[in-house]
Parts: structure tokens; sequence; C-alpha cells
């Protein structure tokens, strides 16, 4: 087993053309969703999410040599089981709390206003540019 | 698992491949260090609204300058990449450029973090200004933590090389640097994409 993961390992070494490869594309999907989210009107959200999973896998593959059939197989695994779980923290909260927020609208009185209820201080537009 | 050991211990230029306890351990923070940040990123994607009647993610966010953040991380993750390469071929002077990058690039990362965050706090829109800003400040400065200790990691690798030279331990210290550098870059993907991208749209 050894001597067989050894050669196969050495033809996947991770060279400096594959960071270069990384870094290119994941700096070709910030400058993508940072440039033409805009320009998807209401299907930029989804356009920054694919933009920002693709750069997930890019670097994954790129940066973190995962998939390579050299890594451990137990790297996968474990990732797997880390999304599995991230997806239910985070689904599962946005889920519990979309409903609480609907269930509040419908049974709560109107509350009161809270508009003079921030203290911090004027707003000047960060992003006027744009 | 010896065996594996054994084997990459006989080819010292390789690249290491993960197999050894300690790269168990590693990837056991980092996955749940993940699952904090999920926390995190769950609890901004609820309060993000909260904002108490105060000014929004639109009036608060520069997006042109995190994108220098994001770019600045970006290329220190590509550096650190060549310092494995470095340490893997043993070619020092190139580790030493790749780290000393790796390193001024992360504390150039640091500064435009805290310069955005003393503008917000110079402007009184600070933490406790509102639940969004609460969670805002929680959510990228954790994140900003992390990379500092990578820096403080960073220094101490590079004392290591400076005390003992390029060890074979130090060479693993480095991959292991790695992973954990590459994971805060994914990391800031996310807050870039759904903080400040979602929030200035």
């Amino acid at each position: 087993m050894t001597s067989h993961s050894t050669t196969h390992r050495s033809s996947h070494q991770p060279t400096i053309i594959s960071y270069v490869y990384g870094f290119l594309l994941s700096l070709l999907l910030t400058l993508g969703a940072f440039w033409f989210s805009p320009l998807f009107g209401k299907y930029a959200a989804a356009f920054i999410v694919v933009s920002a999973v693709l750069q997930l896998v890019v670097q994954l593959v790129f940066f973190l040599h995962l998939g390579k059939r050299s890594a451990p197989s137990w790297h996968r695994g474990v990732f797997a089981f880390t999304l599995l779980i991230v997806a239910i923290l985070i689904g599962g909260t946005l889920w519990i709390m979309h409903n609480l927020a609907r269930l509040h609208e419908h049974h709560a009185p109107a509350a009161p206003t809270i508009e003079e209820l921030y203290e911090g201080g004027e707003v000047t537009p960060a992003n006027e540019l744009l | 698992m010896r065996m594996h050991n054994v084997a990459m211990s006989a080819h010292p230029a390789r690249h290491e491949i993960h197999t050894d306890p300690a790269t168990l351990g590693l990837w056991t923070y980092i996955m749940s260090d993940a699952m904090l940040f999920a926390s995190l990123f769950a609890a901004y994607a609820v309060l993000q609204s909260a904002t108490a009647g105060g000014p929004t993610t639109h009036e608060l966010f520069d997006r042109s300058f995190v994108l220098g953040e994001t770019v600045v991380l970006l290329a220190s993750s590509f550096t650190c990449g060549m310092a494995v390469i470095a340490a893997a071929k043993k070619r020092i002077g190139a580790l030493w450029l790749a780290l000393a990058a790796t390193f001024a690039l992360g504390a150039t990362f640091i500064g435009l973090e805290l310069h955005e965050f003393s503008e917000l706090l110079s402007s009184g829109h600070s933490w406790q200004a509102s639940a969004f800003l609460s969670s805002f400040f929680t959510l990228v400065g954790t994140h900003g933590l992390h990379v500092l200790a990578g820096l403080i990691w960073l220094a101490v690798i590079a004392l290591h090389l400076m005390v003992s030279g390029l060890t074979s331990a130090t060479i693993q210290r480095i991959g292991y640097f790695a992973l954990f550098w590459h994971f805060l870059d994914i990391i800031w993907i996310f807050i870039f994409s759904f903080v400040y991208l979602f929030g200035t749209l």
C-alpha cells in the first residue's frame, strides 16, 4: 500500500502552477461578483452565491488540495460532514427565525416605533461611488 | 498510519500529505472553527435588518474598500502556498520571501480592517448601537482575531526557522499554518459575499 500510494502521490504534488491557477480563478470570481452582480438585477444575490461557492471549490481544490486522489479520503468525509452541519445550523436558524417573525407579525399588537432608539451618529453614505 | 509516516520521512522533499495525528487534530480544530463561524453567520443573517432605526448595511459599507481587503487576503493565501512549496524544495531564500510577503499582506489586511472599524466607531456606529452592528462586529471581528493569531503563529515559525533552520518539523509546521491560513481566506470569501456584497446590492 505504501509504495503504491507513494508513486501515486508524487504525480499529484502541489506545484506553483496549481497555486497560480487557484489564485487567478479566485481573483476572477471575486472581481466578477464585485463588478457584475449589480447587472443581474433581481438575480444579483444568486450570482454572488454562485461565485462564492465556485470560489470555495476553487480554493479547496487548488489551495487545500481536497479532492486530489492523493489526499487521504477522510479529508473529504470530514469536510462533507462539516458542510452538512453548517447547512443545518444556518438553514435551521433562518427557517425558525423566519417563522417566528411571521408569527409575530400576525399575532402581536403593532409595535411602538423604534426610530428614536438609535443612539449612533449621523450617516454619511460610504458607497456614494456606486 | 505508521507505515505512512515511515514512507513520508523517506521522501522529505515531497509535499507533506496530512495523515499524522497532529493533522487530524488540526482538521478537527478547523472544522469546529467552521461551526463557530457558521453560528456567527446565522446570527448575522437574522439580525442584519435589526438596525434599531439606525443606518443599514447600504449606508455603512464601502464596497471598493472591502474589495481591496479581499484581494490583499487572497494574495497572502497565494504567497502562503508559495511558502509551502519553497519549504518542500528546501529553498531557504524563496521561503523567507514568501513568509515575509504572507506576513506583510496579512498585517495589511488587519490594518485595513482596523481602519474600517475605527471609521465606524468614530462616527458612533459601535457594536452597542444596534443588534445589526453587534452581530457585524462579532462576525468580522472574530475573523480578524483569527488573522491576528495567524500572524503570531507565522512569527513563531520564523523564529523556529532562524533558531533551528529548515528541519522536517518546521516544514510540517509551515504546512499546518498554510491549512489554517487558507481556511481563513475561505471564511473571508463568505464574509465578503454575504456581508459586504449582499449588504450593498
